[in-house]
């Protein structure tokens, strides 16, 4: 073995992982696409898929752009897209936009109008029958009950009760042609974890997870249901010092996550990430 | 390395109150989560619930139930542990099973409260043995939890713990500590209990320090990786994707495929980042090389390194399954196997043995297939089935090479057979009550139909225990193999046109499905001898009702063992309303209109 601490160890394993998990979706899945929000978590699972595919990725990536999103973010996407030579689609609900669909409206409705059925339409249209999705275990409870490949209906519903075995690292890829499968190789990444991968591996990340005037953005999303949180945490190094000793989970700031005690599950349910 | 331990054991024997507890102990919950969770119970008037920690799903904190596994991170006096919670009922084994099948440490979780053998959960137990067996799970450790409800008492603990280790020992299944505790007040699991000052084995926390999962390629395993892609990066440059499952990998390597056999030398391995590159890849790695000659190989090849030792190049696998399906395991049927990346279409040749969750089986490839023994190599030595897009079972290989059986056929075909006895076999098989009146019926139709030049044989269940069944109990799976070889002896009877009567009582609708996939292609007949349960209590012809109330009998049918009426029999004769001979005589019409016999 030569691989140095004990830190390095354990996200080379985590790396590892997710590598073999992206090589699996690529060798199995002809029409396969990755979701990329610019956020840290999708942020790394574009590099790794950098990593395991030598540089150029074979798949396009696509970002759900609900216009509301906070500018630098778009920032960000259209600069990496340029340096990375990456195939970026953007899809857009723009009938419900049209018809003045936000947050005000109901934050669920507003994110399956803006986020799922988006995404749903242009996967349809587009005919991609797999996705890759940066989602983790340790973000919120119905994420932790997630597989790593995930079987929805042509409808995108997720049936969690009557989910497929995984065993071991042996993946079930064979599914009948109709269905929608989501992948997930960053699912055993804890919030952490995602933090200290990006300080070994120089991953750009958003400013705005960095604290300007003691307030940092801990989870990002839309502009009107993001929170930042009180931090002065303004490097990397202070972010993970600040994780290893808070007392309150990562997705506090996102508002559709109060919306309703179940209101992830039921925005799951629907086939939203 | 982090210890991944799986948390098994039956409903509501407390494990989400057990991890809660660990959790909330080490504040190691987020105290959102917390609040989030005292809210949920005051609006729906519980008390806290540790396990709402975990259940997450609406479905899940309702009906008081883990559907899903979740996995938790735990970090303790420097080590890192992941927690994988499992349902606890039975329909959700599936999920119980995916939890389960990554983890190094297994816990059995049990309610020490009970009295373990008046109840079902002994079965339990040696199926949650038997399965994390089948997963290969090397340390179990047991906890015997709700001690306070017996107020600590060690008496009560010894009587459960020496049973449990009887169960063991008969599935030569070694346990590391059997240990009492109370998850709810928190005693045994940090800090040795005041309240226990007579148990001096280890703390629960203790004993998971104390396990050494060091699975890293020690020198005693040699290499084995598993091709999973090609890229083809121009007319001769090939970079061979695999995963190393076993030893160590490094350039200059020459190696070995199979099954194609095809041989070369790693030139290099190729890395996007520089930085990436390492000395050597131990397991786990997922890496990209290239040959010195550009090979064709297909997915699936397991590489080896030359002069070790190769994988077993077979069709033919004896296998320990879990099933996961709920449509029965079926003996013939074509299923598809995959080792690795290996995959090829296959049939269960034959069933040995069965448990509650699975088989011990052959199973025949249609392709060859590289693969090694589980307790040599886990990786390569492990499958799934997958039938019709989903995965139906997955099991460990205990021979990678069985000798292969062909059927014998004889001169005489069952078309002539027939017309030399003058009539078809079939399997009569009963099922009902102990003093239904099997036995019986099936000893006047034997006399009935001789009397007619029909050839007639009775299986009795009581007549075969002595011979045949003489090692089997009467605990559900010894049940299921009792009724296993019945139904092969059967079996040969019909194929040679014996009408052949089963005489077991068959409690379960399970096992009776079981021994009908056995007989896919003969004339098998389930025929249900009715009777209440009060009239056969009252007839009590061997006096078995009198001792199971005496409370001399553990596991009888109708008292504490449940007996399961079929739904859909093909006939029914009740022995309330009629004599045995007007039962015997109500076969025997049936035989002729189903044209078995003339």
């Amino acid at each position: 073995m030569n691989i140095p601490d004990h830190h390095q160890e354990h996200l080379w394993h985590l790396e590892q992982k997710s590598l073999y998990i992206l090589r699996e979706a690529y060798n199995r899945f002809p029409k396969l696409a990755m979701l990329w929000s610019m956020g840290k978590d999708s942020t790394l699972m574009l590099w790794l898929a950098r990593k395991a595919f030598f540089g150029h990725i074979p798949f396009p990536l696509i970002h759900i752009d609900t216009t509301y999103k906070i500018p630098e973010m778009i920032t960000f996407r259209d600069q990496l897209a340029k340096d990375w030579n990456l195939k970026l689609l953007i899809s857009k609900n723009t009938d419900a936009l049209n018809n003045g669909m936000n947050s005000n409206l109901g934050r669920l409705e507003c994110c399956n109008a803006l986020k799922t059925e988006a995404l749903q339409k242009f996967l349809e249209k587009n005919h991609f029958q797999s996705l890759l999705v940066a989602i983790r275990r340790d973000e919120e409870g119905s994420r932790a009950k997630e597989r790593y490949f995930s079987p929805r209906d042509q409808r995108f519903q997720w049936d969690y009760v009557e989910q497929p075995p995984e065993l071991w690292d042996q993946y079930n890829t064979s599914f009948p042609k109709e269905t929608h499968v989501r992948i997930h190789p960053i699912l055993h990444w804890s919030e952490l974890d995602i933090w200290l991968y990006p300080q070994q591996e120089k991953i750009p990340t958003l400013s705005l997870y960095y604290a300007h005037n003691g307030l940092r953005f801990r989870s990002v999303g839309c502009a009107p249901c993001t929170a930042p949180i009180q931090s002065e945490a303004d490097t990397i190094e202070k972010i993970i010092e600040e994780l290893k000793h808070t007392q309150i989970s990562e997705r506090s700031g996102r508002a559709q996550d109060k919306a309703d005690t179940y209101a992830m599950e039921k925005l799951r349910l629907k086939g939203y990430m | 390395m982090v210890k991944k331990v799986v948390v098994i054991g039956h409903v509501d024997h407390g494990k989400s109150t057990l991890i809660g507890q660990i959790l909330t102990h080490t504040q190691q919950v987020f105290l959102d989560k917390i609040h989030k969770v005292e809210k949920t119970c005051r609006e729906t008037g519980k008390n806290f619930e540790f396990a709402f920690l975990l259940d997450a799903f609406e479905k899940e904190q309702g009906q008081g139930v883990t559907i899903d596994k979740v996995e938790i991170p735990w970090n303790y006096q420097g080590q890192h542990f992941i927690f994988i919670d499992t349902p606890g009922h039975k329909e959700f084994l599936r999920n119980m099973l995916s939890g389960a099948s990554n983890a190094s440490i297994a816990v059995i979780l049990v309610d020490g409260a009970e009295n373990y053998l008046e109840s079902t959960h002994g079965d339990i137990f040696t199926n949650h043995l038997q399965m994390i067996k089948l997963l290969g799970i090397q340390n179990i450790i047991v906890l015997l939890n709700k001690i306070d409800r017996v107020s600590y008492e060690e008496k009560h603990f010894q009587n459960n713990a020496q049973l449990i280790r009887d169960i063991a020992h008969r599935e030569s299944t070694p346990l590391l500590e059997i240990i009492p505790l109370s998850a709810y007040y928190n005693e045994n699991i940090f800090t040795q209990s005041e309240k226990m000052p007579w148990y001096k084995g280890k703390t629960f926390t203790q004993t998971l320090l104390d396990i050494n999962v060091n699975e890293i390629a020690d020198d005693k395993t040699f290499l084995r990786l598993s091709l999973q892609d090609v890229y083809k990066r121009s007319q001769d440059k090939r970079i061979y994707i695999a995963k190393i499952e076993h030893g160590v990998l490094e350039v200059g390597m020459s190696l070995q495929f199979f099954p194609s056999r095809s041989q070369s030398t790693i030139k290099t391995v190729e890395h996007w980042k520089h930085e990436d590159s390492m000395a050597s890849y131990p397991p786990g790695a997922s890496i990209g090389f290239t040959l010195t000659d550009p090979l064709y190989l297909e997915r699936g090849e397991i590489g080896v390194n030359i002069g070790t030792p190769p994988p077993v190049l077979t069709h033919s696998i004896h296998a320990g399954i879990l099933w996961m399906s709920k449509i029965p395991m079926v003996e013939r049927k074509t299923y598809r196997i995959r080792i690795l990346h290996q995959e090829s279409d296959c049939e269960i040749e034959s069933i040995h043995k069965m448990f509650s969750f699975g088989a011990e089986v052959t199973i025949r490839t249609h392709k060859e297939m590289a693969c090694d023994r589980f307790q040599e190599y886990m990786h390569s030595g492990r499958f799934v089935l997958i039938d019709n897009h989903a995965v139906v079972g997955g099991g460990i290989i205990l021979n990678p090479n069985t000798q292969i059986l062909k059927s014998e056929k004889g001169f005489i075909t069952p078309e002539r057979r027939e017309k030399l006895m003058g009539h078809k076999g079939a399997i009569l098989w009963f099922t009902g009550l102990s003093g239904a009146g099997k036995s019986t019926i099936a000893k006047t139709l034997e006399d009935i139909l001789l009397k007619k030049g029909i050839h007639c044989v009775v299986l009795d269940g009581d007549n075969m225990r002595q011979g045949l069944c003489k090692d089997l109990g009467f605990l559900p799976e010894d049940r299921l193999e009792n009724m296993r070889r019945v139904a092969e002896v059967a079996k040969i009877f019909s194929q040679n046109s014996y009408i052949a009567v089963s005489a077991l009582i068959s409690p379960f609708s399970s096992h009776r499905q079981n021994i009908k996939n056995l007989c896919v292609g003969l004339n098998f007949f389930e025929i249900y001898i009715d009777c209440p349960i009060e009239e056969c209590a009252k007839r009590d012809p061997k006096g078995l009702y009198q001792k199971s109330q005496d409370g001399k009998l553990d596991f009888f049918t109708g008292h504490q063992s449940d007996y399961e009426p079929p739904v859909h029999p093909d006939l029914v004769l009740s022995t309330l309303k009629n004599s045995p001979i007007q039962c015997a005589e109500n076969i025997v019409n049936f035989l002729s209109e189903q044209r078995i016999i003339p």
